[in-house]
């Protein structure tokens, strides 16, 4: 059960792949065939179960393109 | 449920001032992540002036809307010296490349030390003159084909320069360490040592400085990947990482 | 600390350029050692601490210009003061000055040149004042005083005029003037409102605004909005190319003695100048019609009271310690209408570094250009 997911921007995605070197849960590849608009080829959060948010995708992407987002229950009642 | 953001766009980037300029793989967006991050932390941002006197890191720290001043090459720290001795009571960050500090502002740097300013200094090390194409600076290793040491650097051109270490040697040094990002726990690493750097200047207590040792994939000519394993398997050898001086009082 | 305004001390040069710098508002001096000139920087060492102002010894010329640049994007009053290979490592931190639009004064205690030239006095930094010896070209104001008095005063008109025109101002004597103790008349003077400078780093949180201020050496190379609003390198070139035609109008500044009826016009500043006036007297008594036009401001310069002159049949004698610089700008003004002549200093009254333009010399020249 994923404890929380990421979302790529796109735009700002330049391919270096250290999103997927660095996630401990290998939930990122660098696709084959999506490219970016610059032509870099573009991360994907392949493996969504697995992520558990802790946020190195994150701070390790030099173009500040993967926002982490972990899921918080709501109480209600 | 509901979705709380862990990570995401540095708070002090403020994006739309400028496009992103950084070459793909880039770690100085990294280490201006972890100072805006801890300055964020410290809640300095509105009296922080942040100069930057680095080539390659200036597109990055236009980015913020902090008070920011850009002098030239090697003209950082004796412009922090200004600032500070004018603003004491203003965060100072001198925040350069390695050709910049340890070459041309070399001068600048030790004195800045020896006359224990109080404020912070961070040294991008990327082993070479990065935005001008690749020249050898005093901090290429033993061996590294550059623009212009084309067979390598031979002992007949030095040695790497060490500057954390040679810093932490000056009585007026505060705080000397060297971090790298070659890896999470690197990252975070660094991130203490640099918010170990500030509080320094916080405390008054002297000179601060963090060196950080940066991939540079295009300057290097290898991939992200390839450059991450040059930091892990050549730089951190020679240039180890740590601190070399951390004390509350320069007596 | 022990002084009033309107006292009276007696001082050398050297320190009455401290003395204005203190009557200015100067907050922040940086200095290196060099001769002639290290009773300025021992001064602010002396006075500047005690009295909470920062004084800052450099590690060296470059050091200090490049200290001054971040003091005066601070907004402070800042200054530096030097001579000779000093004013030399400047350079570079002049042109960036010029490019970061920043008010800093900078004296220059002139000695002999090039390379370590003498420790003595000498004029032979002119050209490299009034040309700007570092990059990109760029102008600044000159002012060049010639007694103590002076000294103190045009520090202040430095400090008014650098903030004015958001450009570094020059105060130019040398190492007589320097060296020389004279009575000094301490006072503020007053030139004129000048704008708040809004464009200085103090903390975003300190700014009225709240938004961020950019202070750069790379003005038109790198944009840095949203201040200043430089879109482009000839957005830069323009606002300077406009700043210095506004010097050259409104800035030109000199003294004149006894042109009016003057067939022969001698030029000089600092202290030839008052050796020049001691030779104008006596060959006056002779009959002998000489003038003297002394430049307080060497940039911008008075060519137009010398082009007039120069148009009345007026001839010109140029008297300065040097091979021939300020002879240059005199050339200049007559645009060719009449001969120029120099004493310079190989007219030396002795070949040692001690040796000095003398009114001897000059009395030589004027009689054979009038006997």
């Amino acid at each position: 059960m994923a404890k929380g997911e990421i979302a790529i921007d796109e735009i700002y995605c330049r391919g270096c792949g250290y999103c997927r070197d660095f996630c401990p849960k290998k939930c990122i590849t660098l696709s084959e065939n999506n490219f970016t608009p610059q032509g870099y080829r573009l991360s994907c959060f392949v493996n969504p179960e697995a992520c558990t948010a802790c946020g190195i995708c994150s701070f390790m992407c030099p173009h500040h393109a993967i926002e982490v987002y972990k899921y918080v229950e709501v109480k209600t009642g | 449920m509901k979705k709380e953001l862990v990570s995401g766009l540095p708070k002090l980037w403020a994006h739309h001032l400028a496009e992103r300029l950084e070459c793909p793989g880039c770690q100085y967006p990294i280490i201006t992540r972890i100072i805006y991050d801890v300055i964020d932390e410290l809640g300095i941002e509105g009296k922080t002036i942040l100069i930057n006197s680095s080539a390659c890191g200036y597109g990055i720290v236009l980015t913020t809307m902090m008070d920011v001043m850009f002098p030239n090459h090697g003209q950082g720290i004796d412009v922090a010296t200004g600032v500070k001795r004018l603003l004491p009571d203003c965060f100072v960050l001198s925040f350069g490349g390695d050709g910049d500090i340890a070459a041309i502002g070399a001068g600048a740097f030790v004195n800045a030390a020896q006359r224990a300013e109080k404020y912070t200094v961070i040294m991008v090390n990327n082993g070479h003159f990065a935005m001008t194409g690749g020249q050898m600076a005093p901090t290429t290793l033993m061996g590294q084909v550059t623009a212009t040491s084309p067979e390598g650097r031979n002992p007949a051109m030095g040695y790497p320069a060490r500057m954390a270490e040679m810093i932490a040697t000056v009585q007026g040094t505060a705080y000397s360490a060297r971090g790298a990002a070659n890896n999470p726990a690197n990252y975070l690493k660094t991130r203490k040592y640099v918010k170990s750097a500030f509080q320094k200047q916080m405390d008054n207590v002297g000179f601060g400085f963090v060196e950080f040792l940066s991939a540079c994939p295009t300057g290097w000519h290898m991939t992200p990947q390839e450059s991450i394993k040059w930091v892990e398997e050549k730089m951190i050898p020679a240039l180890p990482l740590g601190e070399f001086k951390n004390v509350e009082t320069l007596e | 600390m022990g002084v009033t305004m309107g006292e009276r001390l007696f001082v050398i040069g050297n320190e009455a350029l401290g003395w204005g710098a203190l009557n200015a508002g100067c907050e922040a001096y940086i200095g290196y050692p060099i001769t002639p000139q290290n009773e300025t920087t021992e001064w602010f060492a002396q006075e500047f601490p005690r009295r909470g102002r920062v004084f800052v010894q450099s590690q060296s010329e470059v050091g200090s210009i490049n200290i001054l640049f971040g003091a005066a994007a601070t907004g402070a009053r800042a200054m530096t003061s030097t001579s000779g290979p000093g004013w030399g490592l400047m350079q570079e931190g002049m042109s960036h000055l010029v490019n970061g639009e920043l008010p800093a004064v900078i004296s220059l205690v002139q000695r002999g040149g090039p390379g370590a030239g003498t420790t003595r006095h000498g004029q032979m930094d002119y050209l490299s004042a009034t040309r700007g010896g570092g990059q990109g070209g760029y102008k600044n104001i000159v002012l060049t005083p010639a007694s103590v008095q002076e000294s103190h005063d045009f520090v202040q008109l430095a400090f008014y005029l650098a903030d004015k025109y958001r450009n570094p101002v020059i105060v130019m004597t040398d190492g007589l003037l320097g060296q020389m103790a004279e009575p000094l008349e301490l006072r503020t003077l007053d030139f004129g409102s000048l704008p708040q400078k809004d464009w200085a780093v103090r903390g975003r949180a300190n700014q009225p605004d709240g938004i961020r201020r950019a202070v750069s050496a790379m003005q038109g190379l790198m944009p840095t909005p949203p201040h200043p609003p430089y879109t482009g390198f000839l957005d830069l070139l323009k606002v300077l190319d406009e700043k210095y035609r506004k010097m050259e109008e409104s800035e030109v500044r000199y003294e004149t003695y006894l042109i009016e009826d003057a067939e022969l016009i001698i030029v000089a500043y600092g202290y030839t100048a008052r050796v020049a006036k001691e030779a104008i007297k006596w060959v006056r008594r002779e009959g002998f019609k000489v003038g003297m036009i002394r430049p307080l401001s060497v940039w911008p310069f008075p060519y137009q009271i010398i082009r007039e002159k120069a148009s009345y049949g007026c001839r010109f004698l140029v008297v300065e310690d040097s091979l021939g610089q300020l002879v240059e700008d005199v050339r200049i003004g007559v645009q060719g209408r009449t001969d120029v002549h120099l004493v310079g200093a190989l007219a030396r009254h002795d070949p040692s570094d001690g040796g000095m333009v003398l009114p001897d010399s000059v009395l030589d020249e004027i009689y054979r250009l009038m006997k």
